[in-house]
């Protein structure tokens, strides 16, 4: 039969997308209004989940144009400064990926731990370019407090990507 | 002999990932360029941001409504848990309503009385265009939301955002079928606005927080906390006596309030499309939820 091998291909073609849809899905979910009190102002930085996610379990099918297409598209959709999401994602991508290594053989709980650092970092880093950006003092607890609650939500996060990072891994090259 | 084919193998990791660190290094710089152009409010940037919401709406529309369904739902069985009390309290309201009905209807009458006598030039009419509130601002960075009407609709840019509780804000941007919403409470919201009761003229500043403060007031002594803040049409951009917010503290001698709108509970809300008078008439479309 002709038609398998190249249904076997499209297939692997749209494992491959897999990291890249749950990161349109985590764009898309920073957007929508939950009419939570006070949530508004500290959504969840879900997008940086993913990007955290994925640069450390598979950092080469998440390619940096896809995280800064995603990034200027959250900007797009919330209407905040297009860049400055994906100037945060590219920055914590890069880090990241330099310390794969140390982070892929360590328990859960260090690598969640790892995020703890990246989103407060995240948090830190857009705090002083959006205080500078807009030559205003910003309140920080807002973006310290959208790190802490993207950190809370890592396990829940990980066990929604586990089942796509095994679609994931089946795109890969034997 | 090796094969040259590992050899260029080899060769190929290293560039590979020079490749990468360059076209990572390219990207960053490039969301710094493009923070730098939407600072300078390039056309070329918001046009884009209209294309891309006009075309993104449509899916957040469907996709908001499980969660606005959700908290409609949560909301209703708050309600019932509160029904004795929030029944009592309308019941209050309600006498408290009827005597001030009266008395609006003597003023009213009064007021077209003293209108006719010196032939005042009427007000200008207000028409309202409702949408649908389909995005929120999802971090710290702004306080906007995202709206599924848009030029099509009537939604022109700059005009005013109402609820029934007061003003929520104004129309940044506006597509076709979409807008955005700057909110009173966004740190680039400045809102020409008068005391209530003293009538002094004041700005109201937004700080990304949920207080607003009260700026460019000179007699600040003469301001205290519970007068009303109403916006004072000045500018032509909203009419005047929207109302806003109560002063709920006094700071170093900056009055801050608390706006009336909730804005985390916005589900539905109402774009002025009003017209100066002065103002030519702008050729738009009949607006399609007018009320």
């Amino acid at each position: 039969m002709n038609s398998s091998p190249l249904l076997a291909r499209w297939l692997l073609v749209l494992r491959s997308l897999v990291p890249a849809a749950t990161l349109l899905l985590a764009v898309a979910l920073a957007g929508l209004p939950y009419g939570i009190p006070y949530l508004s102002t500290v959504t969840p930085f879900f997008a940086l989940i993913v990007v955290y996610y994925w640069s450390i379990h598979r950092p080469e099918q998440l390619p940096a144009a896809a995280i800064f297409a995603a990034g200027v598209l959250q900007d797009l959709i919330t209407g905040g400064p297009p860049g400055s999401v994906a100037l945060l994602l590219l920055l914590a991508h890069a880090l990241v990926v330099s310390q794969r290594r140390t982070l892929l053989g360590q328990s859960y709980l260090v690598e969640w731990a790892g995020l703890l650092l990246v989103a407060v970092g995240a948090g830190v880093v857009g705090w002083l370019v959006a205080c500078v950006y807009n030559t205003a003092l910003f309140v920080p607890w807002h973006f310290l407090v959208q790190a802490l609650l993207s950190v809370a939500l890592y396990p829940i996060a990980t066990w929604a990507l586990a089942p796509a990072a095994r679609a994931a891994r089946a795109a890969e090259p034997a | 002999m090796r094969p040259i084919g590992g050899r260029i193998g080899r060769l190929a990791i290293p560039l590979r990932v020079l490749a990468q660190r360059f076209a990572l290094l390219f990207l960053v710089g490039a969301s710094v360029a493009l923070m730098i152009a939407a600072k300078g409010e390039h056309w070329a940037v918001e046009r884009v941001r209209t294309t891309v919401m006009d075309a993104i709406t449509p899916v957040l529309d469907v996709v908001s409504r499980p969660a606005q369904a959700f908290n409609t739902a949560s909301e209703q069985v708050s309600r019932l848990l509160y029904v004795y009390a929030e029944n009592d309290r309308l019941r209050e309201e309600n006498e408290r309503l009827r005597s001030w009905q009266s008395t609006a209807r003597r003023l009213e009458q009064e007021n077209a009385a003293f209108r006719a006598l010196l032939r005042a030039r009427p007000e200008p009419g207000v028409l309202y265009v409702s949408g649908r509130v389909v995005g929120d601002s999802g971090g710290p960075w702004v306080r906007t939301l995202a709206l599924n009407a848009g030029e099509a609709d009537g939604v022109r840019k700059g005009s005013a955002v109402v609820t029934g509780d007061g003003l929520v804000g104004r129309v940044v941007e506006a597509g076709d079928r979409s807008a955005r919403i700057l909110l009173l409470t966004d740190l680039n919201s400045r809102v020409p606005v008068v005391v209530e009761s003293s009538r002094y003229r004041a700005i109201l500043e937004g700080d990304n927080s949920d207080t607003l403060k009260l700026s460019f007031v000179i007699p600040s002594d003469d301001i205290r906390i519970g007068d009303r803040i109403v916006t004072s049409g000045s500018g032509g951009l909203f009419p005047a006596g929207l109302p806003i917010g109560d002063v709920t503290a006094i700071k170093d001698g900056t009055a801050l309030v608390t706006p009336l709108v909730r804005f985390d509970r916005l589900e539905y809300v109402r774009v002025l499309r009003f017209e100066f008078p002065g103002m030519e008439a702008e050729t738009a479309p009949p607006a399609r939820a007018a009320r």
